[in-house]
């Protein structure tokens, strides 16, 4: 079992990489599909995943949510000339501060454990959110079956 | 900034940076290698949009991008510079002394705003898409290939985005399904989101990022071109009462030039600029208002389902909606692990797709070819180990032959899309024996294929197998050998296993 995020990055039994793609199904807001994907069937539980793209679907409502803070720092910016975002973060990028750290914590606590690393979307340009697949490798325990296992884990 | 960091492009369309700065950079040691500095190379880490496949350019380090022309920018910059500078040092001395300096204040903010204005629209991303890495090119790719039966395959998705149905397009050179609204710029090479249009006066796209800027440009050198055309005009008006007007003429003759740019510029911008209030206030890009995507003519249902609803709400959100940061993070360093985008144009598929060996990359159709080699070749095995009697060698691609037996005859093994059926049993005659071992064959197998020779169909009786069983047809894999053998009726039960084994191998793959 991989005990902590460490372990799980330098691991090179990387099997496969899911990827869930964005739903556009709202415009062109930033959104998840909250479709399980089949290859992962026994290795979260369903709840789980869906739980956090929830989570994630909501940070994303909440950046690009228009309403009165974002008209009061458009219009702020905008009689500045724009200048004041030298000194100050725009909304959308502190909250993507959270994101990232809500998906390190979601790693750490929930993911790595199960062999599995989620990957920020931001560094794949928002298009995916990308999930590696590892395999458990070298390791007694009792590793879920995995559908793409090459026979490696010993039983 | 110290150092300028130009940037071109060498032949194969790769990013390259050539150092400016004389004599800090050695010479590229061999030119197999992109020209990058080679001190560079070794030491720092290089960064994200020196490897950015659009055709960009990128200043300052990366801080600044443009498209690659920027001829035209460069003359829009002269314009303004030019004739703001003439009204300065012309007409304002003039203005202010007799009417009141607060002409050359309003003046001097109406420029600044528009020179901010121009350079946030000029050098900022307009919401550039990065491209796939290769897992995901490869990813959707198996999925594209496996959803459709037809061929080509579907290069299009459809979604229901409130109620209307909006057809996402795949980029080629991207490697992406297009979000909403997306499209990609031929000139800089890049999908752009909310693609406005690729506007050369300020040598840049005009897409999510930058879209406000463009228009507040726009809006702010309308005000100052109605400006400096009204003042000048005043000017020029005060002076001729004092000293006529050909003396008036005379003693500013900049007032002339000022007043021809200014009048050609009103047409055009101010035009501009009441066409992109009527695509804010709708909430429609230049490109779909171009195309007429949501227009009624289409259809009676045809409606635009991106926008509000309300003018109001219309503007606010395309101007004082959240700013998302860049996608592509030109700054960023490269680091070793991380997935290099796609960066082959035209869809070929390049090396790096070599790396995602990781997961079951066949797709059906190399499946199909495959087990078609299995199969063949399992077949062809025993052939060769038995004591050949050739008959003559078909050379045809379908040939039949008669008999009282059922030939087997296979249809051309055309590449399949869907199902991975490769050779198709027809029976043209009615043997029972021969079905017999044809059903025995469909039960070892959940595909079709069945090697054309494969069952010596012989009677039990030892007769001679009619030829027409052993046909093997002109197969365009190269491995397979077309002569065909005669069965010796003694082995023939051992080929038969033999054949069979070979299809349960094919079950395997």
């Amino acid at each position: 079992m991989f005990h902590n995020l460490q372990e799980l990055r330098h691991s090179p039994s990387l099997v496969t990489k899911v990827f869930i793609q964005r739903d556009y199904s709202e415009g062109t807001v930033c959104r998840f599909q909250a479709k399980f994907p089949s290859e992962l069937d026994n290795r979260i539980e369903r709840t789980l995943l869906e739980e956090t793209v929830k989570t994630l679907n909501s940070y994303y409502a909440e950046a690009e949510k228009i309403g009165g803070q974002s008209y009061l720092e458009g219009c702020l910016a905008c009689a500045t000339a724009y200048i004041i975002f030298l000194c100050m973060e725009t909304r959308y990028e502190k909250v993507l501060r959270k994101i990232s750290g809500f998906i390190q914590e979601q790693n750490e606590k929930i993911y790595a454990p199960r062999g599995l690393l989620l990957t920020d979307p931001i560094e794949r340009g928002m298009r995916v959110l990308e999930i590696s697949v590892f395999e458990d490798r070298g390791s007694g325990g009792s590793s879920p079956s995995s559908t793409m296992s090459s026979g490696s884990s010993a039983r | 900034m110290s150092q300028i960091q130009h940037a071109a492009l060498d032949q194969q369309g790769r990013y390259n940076q050539i150092c400016t700065r004389g004599g800090s950079c050695p010479p590229p040691a061999d030119g197999s290698e992109p020209a990058h500095c080679p001190g560079h190379r070794s030491r720092s880490p290089r960064k994200k949009w020196q490897v950015f496949p659009g055709r960009n350019r990128f200043y300052c380090d990366g801080r600044i991008m443009m498209a690659r022309q920027t001829g035209v920018f460069y003359l829009t910059l002269v314009l303004i510079l030019l004739t703001c500078g003439l009204f300065f040092t012309f007409d304002c001395p003039f203005l202010a002394s007799n009417l009141t300096p607060a002409i050359p204040a309003v003046g001097g903010v109406l420029f600044i705003f528009v020179m901010g204005m121009l350079f946030r629209a000029s050098f900022s991303d307009p919401g550039i898409l990065p491209r796939a890495t290769p897992d995901e090119a490869a990813d959707l790719e198996r999925q594209i290939d496996s959803a459709g039966c037809s061929r080509p395959p579907p290069r299009t998705r459809e979604v229901l985005i409130n109620g209307q149905a909006v057809k996402l397009k795949y980029c080629f050179t991207c490697k992406i399904f297009r979000p909403p609204r997306a499209s990609h710029c031929s000139l800089c090479d890049n999908c752009v989101e909310r693609f406005d249009h690729h506007c050369p006066w300020v040598g840049n796209c005009v897409g999510r990022r930058n879209y406000r800027f463009f228009y507040l440009f726009i809006l702010s050198l309308s005000l100052l071109t109605v400006f400096i055309f009204a003042f000048v005009i005043t000017h020029v008006i005060l002076r001729s009462n004092q000293t006529g007007f050909l003396g008036a003429l005379k003693d500013s003759p900049a007032s002339v030039l000022e007043v021809v740019v200014c009048f050609f510029s009103i047409w055009s911008i101010v035009g501009l600029s009441g066409f992109h209030t009527y695509l804010i206030s709708s909430n429609q890009t230049t490109n779909e208002d171009i195309k007429g995507s949501w227009s009624t003519k289409r259809g009676k249902d045809n409606y635009n389902p991106y926008s509000y609803g309300n003018i109001l709400t219309n503007c606010c959100a395309a101007l004082c909606g959240p700013l998302p940061p860049s996608l592509i993070d030109r700054r960023g360093l490269i680091q070793s692990g991380t997935p290099q985008t796609v960066s082959q144009s035209n869809g070929t598929s390049n090396s790096s797709y070599a790396s995602t060996q990781l997961h079951s990359n066949m797709c059906d159709q190399d499946q199909c070819i495959q087990s078609t080699k299995f199969v063949l070749q399992a077949a062809t095995t025993p052939l060769l180990h038995s004591d050949p009697v050739v008959l003559a060698p078909l050379p045809g691609k379908t040939t039949t032959l008669g008999g009282p037996c059922a030939y087997l005859a296979p249809a051309q093994p055309s590449l399949p899309s869907c199902g991975g059926d490769v050779l198709m049993l027809r029976d043209a005659a009615v043997d029972s024996r021969c079905h017999h071992h044809l059903h025995l064959h469909h039960h070892h197998h959940h595909h079709h294929f069945v090697s054309p020779e494969e069952t010596p169909c012989a009677t039990p009786q030892g007769a001679l197998p009619c030829p027409a069983h052993l046909h093997l047809h002109h197969q365009p894999h190269p491995a397979i050998p077309s002569p065909i053998a005669l069965y010796d009726p003694a082995s023939q039960d051992a080929l038969h296993e033999d054949s069979v084994r070979g299809l349960v191998k094919l079950s395997s793959v």
